[in-house]
């Protein structure tokens, strides 16, 4: 019995009546990570927020979402809140802009802790700190005392991931944790995803357009685009044998990436030795 | 006008702002001062005429050099300038006494009616505006926004006079006018904060409005928080945005009291404007202009800095 | 255009322009349209009731109403109207002057209108109807004074964001001069962004011009005007309310017209606001 199920979600733009996304299908399973690939504009986003209920006002949301014997689509809203954050925990991808500008992060991790669990002020604050240091981020109590404008992304992730850890949700949701940073915050989150997944073994929804972390990650894989889904499958299955063209342009694309990246790190490295053998 | 540079410190920001008001208050002093020269008619002959003298010839003469008329622009303006900050606005033309005297008698009565106007404009504009915010789309919502629709549309001053009709002709609860207790400052400060509701309760309910669709509500409700909760980070939000606005509605309200104070014969600077203008009492139009000129860039200062103060996104002391 | 496609399928747009055109009409028409003089006092009929020889009834000088009314859209709307328009016409001058060549001219300019929107137009106002003495030319050279710095900073910003566009760049090098590239080019694009704001504006300047005239300050007797109507009917209100009807009505249909017409340019312009009405919706 899979964790989270979703049978023919689509998404329909009332205003004009354009279908953003059609007939999605696909199940996670405890304990796993299902990467969501596809290009700017296939969808990917609108189908994490559908699944709860976080869809822009005039979108209108149809299909099945099962999870824990519910239907996330037309369940009741407080029992939705409280499965938000809880139970199906959501990482944002647009982190600068994630928390309120006018409160410092703590008070706003606190006053999540507060409601959420049984938690206290000050065991909250207790409790993020040790989650901080976890995702390892120095000096935790400085971070606390800090606006979102004065923290970098990766940091502002690493916050939403501590969150996460401490609530151990059964499902994170992330969408594009890591499109809106450089490379080495990229590499800090990928790393505390997996510290993560391995301390509370949560499954995760990894949504990406970087079919190289997806294949880090991710166990099962969906591919899509234009809103349709194009491929699904285990993440071998998919990355070696590519059933779709489509997948097929995706992976070599990114394979040949790599290749040229190895070829021309091959070649500095090539000509390093070559001039410092000369210096001998 | 003068914004907040990336990283400026904000004693830096509050010396640059202070800076900046003195140039301006010298151009203001200065148009005040021009805008008091255009008058058509000599104020030597007026204050001639107003005291009951035939202007001839030497007469207007001789007050000309007695009002110190026959000296250049500039050095005028200096001596009216230095005079003024002395608090010496000359005397009125009508009953010869000092100009502080006659503005500092009616102040206290604008200011009692503007701050009682401005304590209902700022409650009743955040209670409609967050509250049609709230329930966007809904009738309330519709109903509300038809009215704050009618109130920027309706002139004061007709619905001060049906004010008066209903309430004190026809029902007798509130006296028509003068001041007198405090009954007397009910009709005229909920007139005069009509138009101003009308103005703030859309400025909130706007910036809630545009504050629902912010990421940070998005991820407020992924963290699973109470909507109740989620009003209050949109509320402080609005309110931080909306601040110079508010802040600034306390010079306007002290400046549109002309017409309410007209309407209800409430003793203050308004109605002792309009009285000056009729008298040609240039003394006073003057003292008027000048001090509600200064008055607004004051206030205007303070309430940049103020709401660039609270800003913790501004002022960053690395 | 778009433009007059989407405003002429705002119902309420269509009707506003009506209202307004038919409003201006008969205004200009009074001497054709009005049953009788608005100036000419019959005692005799003072406080008649409304009846087909005087639909709106008269006034405590047995002055028709509705008369006084129609020949009264002349100063309050019609005004109301010129002074927008020269202050529009000032604005315009100014802000493409200041944004179209820049240097020390803009600074020059723009300095000014920071002393000049520093000072609360209120105030200025009641400084410039003071200073000259009470009349109704006074009072609309007071709004346009008090307004024109306003406009002149906007439509030069709405101008120095258009230089920068690309297509006003290949016009220089191509050599158009100065007028030719503002007059087909820049003034276009720039009239939307203001007209909202004009129009909305006009609101602003109907209520303060009957609102000085209310007070006094600007038209004089026996001039017809429905702000010093409203004074007139302040004086008997104890003994014939009813006065203060017709005029306060008039005053509020027009500025309401304005209004709407304002809001609904703004939808038909910005998009934004209209998505944001859907959603509401």
């Amino acid at each position: 019995m899979s964790l989270l199920s979703v049978s023919n979600l689509s998404v329909r733009d009332v205003r004009n009546d354009e279908v953003l996304v059609k007939n999605i299908d696909f199940e996670v399973e405890a304990h796993t990570c299902l990467g969501i690939v596809g290009e700017s504009g296939s969808g990917k986003s609108v189908v994490c927020k559908s699944l709860l209920g976080l869809a822009n006002p005039w979108l209108a949301v149809k299909g099945r979402v099962n999870f824990d014997g519910l239907n996330l689509l037309t369940a009741e809203s407080e029992i939705l809140r409280q499965i938000r954050g809880k139970r199906i925990c959501m990482i944002l991808q647009d982190v600068m802009t994630a928390f309120d500008p006018l409160y410092t992060i703590g008070e706003q991790l606190i006053e999540t802790l507060c409601e959420s669990t049984k938690h206290n002020k000050k065991s909250a604050e207790a409790a993020i700190i040790e989650a901080l240091d976890n995702m390892y981020i120095h000096d935790p109590a400085i971070v606390l005392k800090k606006y979102a404008h004065q923290l970098s992304g990766g940091m502002l992730q690493r916050c939403m991931l501590a969150l996460a850890f401490i609530l151990k949700p059964d499902i994170i949701i992330a969408d594009e944790p890591t499109t809106a940073l450089d490379f080495i915050n990229q590499r800090e989150v990928v790393e505390a995803f997996q510290r993560l997944r391995e301390h509370i073994g949560t499954a995760v929804i990894f949504i990406s357009h970087d079919i190289g972390i997806v294949q880090y990650l991710a166990q099962q894989v969906l591919v899509m685009r234009n809103g349709e889904q194009i491929e699904y499958g285990s993440a071998k299955q998919v990355f070696n044998n590519p059933q779709h063209e489509y997948t097929r342009h995706l992976v070599d694309a990114r394979i040949a990436l790599t290749k040229s990246f190895r070829e021309a790190m091959r070649k500095s490295f090539e000509e390093i030795h070559v001039r410092s053998k000369r210096c001998l | 006008m003068v914004d907040w540079k990336e990283g400026e410190t904000t004693r830096n920001y509050i010396l640059r702002r202070l800076l900046a008001i003195i140039p301006i208050l010298i151009g203001i002093s200065f148009l005040a001062f021009f805008l008091i020269s255009i008058s058509p008619s000599d104020p030597a002959e007026v204050a001639l005429r107003v005291g009951g003298i035939t202007p001839t010839h030497e007469a207007v003469e001789t007050m000309r050099s007695e009002l110190g008329l026959d000296k250049p622009f500039l050095v005028r303006y200096i001596n009216w300038l230095v005079d003024s900050f002395q608090g010496d606005f000359g005397n009125s033309y009508i009953n010869k006494r000092p100009v502080l005297n006659e503005m500092s008698k009616a102040l206290p009565a604008t200011i009692a009616l503007a701050v009682t106007a401005l304590i209902i404009t700022i409650v009743v504009s955040i209670a409609t505006g967050v509250l049609c915010a709230v329930h966007e789309g809904s009738i309330f919502d519709k109903i509300i926004r038809g009215f704050i629709f009618f109130g920027t549309a309706m002139p004061n001053f007709w619905v001060g006079l049906l004010f008066i009709w209903m309430f004190s002709v026809k029902f007798n609860i509130f006296p028509t006018s003068g001041m007198d207790g405090v009954k007397s400052v009910i009709l005229p400060a909920i007139t005069l904060s009509l138009t101003y509701i009308s103005t703030y309760a859309r400025l909130i309910r706007n910036n809630m409005i545009q504050n629902k669709h912010e990421n940070y509500v998005l991820y407020a409700r992924a963290r699973g928080l109470k909507e109740n909760t989620i009003h209050r980070h949109i509320f402080v939000n609005s309110l931080q945005s909306s601040l110079t606005a508010l802040g600034m509605s306390i010079p306007k309200l002290i400046a549109g009291t002309v017409i309410v104070e007209n309407i209800f014969a409430w003793p203050g600077i308004g109605r002792l404007c309009v009285t000056a203008i009729f008298n040609r009492d240039y003394p006073i139009i003057q003292a008027y202009v000048l001090l509600m000129a200064v008055l607004f860039v004051i206030c205007n200062l303070l309430v940049d800095i103020f709401s660039a103060v609270l800003d913790p996104r501004l002022g960053q002391e690395q | 255009m778009i433009f007059w496609k989407r405003l002429k399928s705002d119902k309420v747009a269509v009707i506003c322009i009506s209202v307004i055109i038919v409003v201006l009409l008969l205004g200009i028409f009074a001497p054709l349209v009005a049953p009788h003089n608005p100036i000419e006092p019959h005692i005799n009929v003072k406080f008649a009731n409304i009846s087909l020889d005087y639909p709106l009834g008269t006034d405590h000088l047995g002055r028709c109403v509705l008369s006084r009314l129609l020949y009264g859209i002349q100063t309050t709307v019609v005004l109301a109207l010129v002074t927008m328009g020269a202050t529009l016409l000032i604005g315009t001058l100014l802000g493409v002057i200041a944004g179209y060549f820049r240097g020390w001219i803009d600074e020059v300019i723009m300095r000014f209108c920071d002393v000049l929107l520093s000072f609360p137009s209120e105030v200025m106002i009641l400084a410039i109807v003071g200073m000259l003495g009470p009349s109704l030319t006074h009072v609309v050279i007071a709004n346009i004074a008090a307004k024109w710095a306003w406009y002149t900073r906007m439509i030069r910003s709405s101008v120095v964001q258009y230089m920068d566009k690309n297509y006003i760049r290949f016009s220089k090098v191509l050599g158009c001069n100065a007028s030719h590239i503002i007059r087909k080019h820049l003034l276009p694009n720039v009239v939307s962004d203001i007209i909202v704001l004009a129009t909305l504006d006009t609101g602003w300047v109907i209520l303060n011009i009957s609102g000085l005239s209310f007070l006094g300050l600007g038209v004089q007797a026996p001039t017809p005007e429905w702000g010093m109507m409203l004074n007139e009917a302040k004086n008997i209100m104890t003994t014939h309310p009813a006065q203060m009807l017709a005029p306060g009505l008039a005053i509020l249909i027009i500025v309401i017209a304005f209004n709407f017409l304002g809001d609904s340019l703004r939808d038909v312009l910005d998009p934004k606001y209209s998505q944001h009405r859907a959603v509401a919706k």
